[in-house]
């Protein structure tokens, strides 16, 4: 039940209106069964382990404190770090479950069996931290604990929502009609980036990722470029549907995103760019490492780096292809941690940084997309060869791209483009539009209209950061 | 405020931005200030501690809101 399906929407409207008439102290009864019948809906392993989880988090947390519970708190950490990497490790051994991006055979039942445990988990490693830091006090009652952590907008792939963010929201009262407009706005913004922008985009990006084909240098920095931009719509829309659809219940979810294709540096782009996670690698790792080897100034933050995004590249899962994924950002912030960022350039030495900035990072997406080390190694190799530039632009480039070399695909490719290159150009204006708090029946109309006409149904369940 | 701690604090932002002309305002935080970012943030704070002979925690480093805060927690721990 992705947010994007049809049942999610009956679904969704039905706790909506529920929460909305309820009393204050009815609506987190309402909502934990909402988050319970969710996550059974993908299956009653996933339900089965998150009610496991919770519950033997919440049973150690409460002994954490204090000297005695140094080796409850280790264990904690290790039982919940554990099944992080034994779900990676299912996705990756392919033997249990398998999972390929590839836009033709995509096993979504497979993927399902653990969906969302990584994320899961690791608000549980975030709060046992907490409460054995005294930062917050231990929660009380099993319910509630189990409702913060399977709150269901938030589930699946975040934004990852601390203990902290949650408790004071969960006895709130219901919505204002405001905010219900608000949160339509937003999740109407989240349809349009996954269904008009993300998914038009993929047969194009999938074209270039998994048929091995020996296409030129040019093409595959193209569909790599295109990757980073379908990935961020794709990610970027799913949290826009989770922060809209959790305004309309009631409860505030942290921001995720900054524009992160306005970044001019590495350093900016990791600010901007799934912003509650890096929020969580920043305060539970770097911080700390950082914090203490700092009498060794720009090597203890060098340290911090390494480690953080080889947690990161572990997190998002085993294997080659994000190891070296993360290595190239540990070289692009090393690289800016000793070289600098400099001051605030002019206008087009700015527009020229961002665009290296998104050259660089579509070069290490060229890992985190691949879905084998050898598929990666082969796209690398198209990159550095003599024919960087093709011979004829409309086989070897176009043809590609628009997945065909008729007028009809050629169209298709232009038409997306558009809706890309207009949406990135006014991204801060449409992000204004989408948090109005006023009904707008015509621009409402407007977009509904686009999405339908122009958007790719069938999709539904597939949301790339789902495998994480 | 402390308007000498103030401009101590300042002295030290120069050095490790290394901004010469570098003015700060109690309101700015990290993202007012370029350059100053959480690759950056420790070695700010080991400066502080060598230049004022303090020694922060860790909470204490993660839990400031904006130079104003950082300043006021400099002139407790020196006074």
């Amino acid at each position: 039940m992705a947010f994007s399906s049809p049942q999610f929407l009956i679904f969704f409207i039905l706790v909506c209106g529920l929460n909305f008439v309820l009393k204050n102290s009815a609506r987190k009864h309402l909502l934990l069964i909402a988050s319970l019948v969710f996550i059974g809906w993908f299956n009653f392993y996933t339900l089965g382990a998150v009610i496991f989880f919770s519950g033997f988090t919440f049973f150690i947390a409460g002994r954490v404190t204090g000297d005695k519970g140094a080796f409850i708190f280790y264990s904690g950490l290790m039982v919940n770090c554990l099944a992080i990497v034994l779900f990676n490790y299912l996705l990756a051994s392919g033997g249990l479950v398998i999972f390929s991006l590839n836009a033709v055979d995509f096993s979504v039942s497979a993927l399902f069996l653990f969906v969302g445990l990584s994320f899961y988990n690791l608000q549980h490693v975030a709060y046992l931290v907490d409460v054995r830091k005294k930062r917050i006090l231990a929660e009380k009652n099993f319910f509630d604990f189990l409702l913060i952590s399977s709150y269901f907008p938030k589930f699946i792939s975040g934004p990852l929502t601390l203990y902290q963010q949650l408790r004071p929201q969960i006895n709130g009262p219901a919505p204002q009609q405001i905010i219900l407009v608000q949160g339509f706005n937003r999740m109407l913004l989240g349809f349009f980036k996954k269904m008009v922008l993300a998914d038009r985009l993929a047969p194009s990006v999938a074209s270039v990722f998994d048929y091995n084909d020996e296409l030129p240098g040019i093409t595959v920095m193209s569909g790599a470029i295109l990757f980073t931009i379908q990935l961020y719509f794709d990610f970027s829309g799913y949290c826009d549907m989770a922060i809209g659809a959790s305004k309309m219940l009631g409860i505030e979810l942290p921001e995720n995103f900054d524009f992160p294709l306005r970044a001019g540096s590495v350093t900016e782009f990791w600010r901007k760019w799934h912003r509650s996670l890096i929020h969580f690698f920043t305060t539970y790792i770097f911080y700390p490492v950082s914090f203490r080897y700092r009498r060794f100034k720009k090597q203890a933050a060098a340290i911090a780096v390494i480690l953080t995004f080889f947690v990161s590249a572990l997190w998002h899962g085993i294997g080659f292809t994000f190891m070296m994924w993360a290595c190239c950002h540990m070289v692009y912030l090393l690289f800016e941690l000793y070289f600098g960022r400099g001051s605030r350039p002019g206008k087009l030495r700015r527009f020229i940084s961002v665009a290296l900035v998104l050259l660089l990072v579509s070069f290490g997406n060229i890992f985190f997309r691949s879905t084998s080390s050898s598929g990666s190694m082969h796209l690398l190799s198209r990159l550095f060869t003599f024919d960087f530039l093709p011979e004829n632009w409309a086989v070897e480039l176009l043809a590609p791209i628009a997945v065909g070399g008729h007028q009809a695909e050629q169209f298709n490719l232009a038409a997306t483009l558009f809706f890309v290159f207009f949406t990135l150009l006014f991204e801060r204006k449409i992000f204004e539009h989408a948090n109005v708090s006023k009904f707008r029946p015509l621009i409402t109309f407007l977009v509904i209209l686009v999405i339908f006409v122009f958007g790719v149904f069938g999709n539904a369940q597939r949301f790339i950061y789902m495998q994480f | 405020m402390n308007e000498e701690v103030f401009k101590q604090v300042e002295f030290v932002f120069r050095q490790v931005f290394k901004r010469p002309d570098l003015l700060i305002r109690p309101e700015d935080t990290a993202t007012d200030i370029a350059g100053w970012d959480s690759l950056t943030h420790m070695t700010l704070i080991n400066e502080l501690e060598i230049f004022f002979k303090i020694t922060f925690t860790f909470e204490e480093v993660t839990s400031f809101k904006n130079t104003g805060d950082l300043v006021k927690l400099v002139t407790q721990k020196i006074s």
